[in-house]
């Protein structure tokens, strides 16, 4: 019940509890088993079995870890410049329901477009380079993370309101003591989700134009026929989504720390 | 200090209108403490609104030192219904938050919400959460926040209605030797006659939705040594009982659940 505003189920548990580093590993085998099962199955060189794309991994002359880098470098720009955009101005379309009324019907019609179709538009504007890769996620995460952030404060019980403003809150009080806390685990669970999104975003962005990039790495070792290359590529790609959920979610559980107090006690009530 | 002149305040929203009071009058000089009693939904918590600048009148003037009320002023600190806690602060937090948008120094700060958390006994709860707190503590928390703030006038909804019998007596006296002694003006809203008449130098009672003032009750020997045990106390609660069996008054819901936890 308590997890009904996240869309991926999380355990109230902190993410380095053993059991839950456990049920990871477990979890990992067992996607390497049944790949290593469908490479027996397949029997061809476009299918790798993982020890294969393992060693290609860690192989350095395929500069994986270059890309990698590349990589995680543009997505973590773009998600924190996303993130400075879209909070506050979603915080403020839901405090002020004027400015709101105005512009919500212009972002709800532009929702729904894929952001990831403007890239032509985009590379003429911004040109070839990170810029314009960078801002394609901007795009597309910005939105997320403005409309999360918009709805969580519309929802703020005006009592919360009068509440600060007793004690003789300035309007800045009210989104530093009240807002910005009351939506902010509402927002960590937006930039898990959207982190998977970014991730196909940023493989399309660099799968275009560019020499450097986890994108530009797995198109350029399939045009190769490099397969272990390629599949080593994809575990990179993979790999750095992983990361940015699991960094969000040690933020949420440092940041938000009363969330788990709240679960905690919200289960206990229910028995 | 505190001067209500035929207000009056209507809810508007999305179309509806919901008249909460008609026509309220009243004057509270300073450090004077009014019960506020009458029936559910009568406009209770809107009149405490008004009070602390958080609504305007539709019609009518408050005044408070000579302007309206603004809730910016900080003269004015208001206990909601429900306590208007913050579940992301700590039980810490939460009362030395007043302390912090005042500005007053950290060291300071800390030294006086120590001290208030353990007036509510509560000095060991500091780094808990409120989610974590019996309905009793949060409400202890909520009366901390509010004390902790030595305002001119304090404004209260209902602040002991979730306390037991003892910690209840033990927080009453602990706000009249602060109002009696700081000359702090409150008004306390209340659905328990007993309280009403241990707290209140005047007792406003009234009407159903839309609230009028229905009587004020003069209570001149409220504050006095051992007043909760006297016959004058006693007689005192029974006029007001008798006073809320008239049906405009909500009849008997109001005048027979006094009873249950006084004083
Ligand atoms: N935000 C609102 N919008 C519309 N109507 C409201 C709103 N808040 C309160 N009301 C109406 O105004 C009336 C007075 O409400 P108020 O909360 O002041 O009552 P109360 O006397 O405090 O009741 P209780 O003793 O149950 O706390 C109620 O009948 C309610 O229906
Ligand atoms: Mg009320």
């Amino acid at each position: 019940m308590a997890d009904t505003d996240s869309i991926v189920p999380r355990p109230s548990r902190p993410w380095w509890d053993p059991r839950l580093l456990l049920a990871d590993l477990v979890s990992a085998l067992a996607i390497a088993l049944a790949w290593w099962l469908l490479s027996l199955w397949l029997r061809t060189p476009t299918f790798p079995p993982p020890l294969e794309a393992l060693r290609a991994l860690f192989t350095r002359e395929n500069g994986i870890l270059i890309h990698f880098l590349v990589s995680a470098r543009r997505i973590v720009l773009a998600l924190l410049l996303a993130l400075f955009l879209g909070l506050p101005l979603g915080l403020y379309l839901g405090r002020n329901h004027r400015i709101d009324a105005v512009v919500a019907p212009f972002l709800y019609l532009t929702y729904p477009l894929p952001k990831i179709v403007l890239l032509p538009v985009v590379m003429v504007l911004f040109g070839l380079g990170d810029l314009s890769r960078i801002l394609l996620i901007v795009l597309t995460v910005t939105y997320q993370i403005l409309v999360t952030a918009r709805d969580a404060a519309r929802a703020l019980p005006m009592t919360a309101i009068y509440s600060i403003r007793s004690l003789g809150a300035t309007e800045f009080d009210v989104y530093r003591h009240v807002l910005f806390p009351y939506v902010l685990p509402k927002v960590f669970t937006a930039l898990r989700i959207s982190s998977g999104t970014a991730i196909a975003v940023l493989f399309f962005a660099e799968s275009f134009a560019t020499t450097s990039g986890l994108g530009y790495l797995i198109m350029d070792a399939w045009g190769r026929t490099a397969y272990p290359v390629m599949f080593a590529a994809i575990m990179a790609m993979s790999g750095l989504g992983l990361v940015l959920y699991l960094i969000f979610e040690a933020a949420e559980q440092r940041f938000c720390r009363w969330t788990l107090v709240t679960r905690a006690a919200g289960r206990a009530k229910e028995g | 200090m505190l001067e209500v002149r035929g207000v009056e305040f209507t809810y508007r929203t999305g179309g509806r209108r919901v008249p909460a009071l008609t026509g309220v009058d009243f004057t509270l000089a300073p450090g004077e403490i009014w019960a506020v009693i009458g029936p559910s939904g009568c406009g209770k918590s809107t009149l405490l609104y008004l009070l602390a600048g958080l609504l305007r009148p539709t019609r009518g003037e408050i005044r408070f030192r000579g302007g309206p009320p603004l809730a910016h002023q900080r003269e004015i600190a208001l206990i909601l219904q429900g306590y208007g806690l913050f579940p992301w602060k700590t039980v810490r937090d939460n009362v030395a938050l007043g302390l912090q948008i005042r500005g007053v120094p950290p060291a300071e700060s800390r030294r006086r919400t120590e001290e208030i958390l353990a007036t509510v006994g509560l000095a060991e709860y500091g780094d808990f959460y409120p989610e974590e707190l019996s309905g009793g503590q949060k409400q202890r928390v909520a009366i901390a926040r509010s004390f902790v703030l030595e305002p001119a006038l304090l404004l209260m909804d209902e602040p002991f209605s979730a306390l037991d019998a003892l910690t209840r007596e033990r927080l009453q006296n602990l706000l009249l030797s602060l109002c009696l002694s700081r000359e702090m003006g409150t008004v306390l809203v209340t659905h328990n006659i007993e309280e009403a008449v241990f707290l209140g130098r005047r007792i406003l009672v009234m009407t159903r939705r839309p609230g009028r003032v229905a009587a004020i009750v003069d209570n001149p020997d409220m504050g006095q040594e051992g007043y909760r045990a006297s016959a004058a106390f006693l007689a005192r609660t029974t006029r007001l009982r008798e006073l809320f069996r008239d049906p405009e008054m909500g009849g008997e819901e109001l005048g027979d659940s006094g009873g249950d936890a006084g004083g």
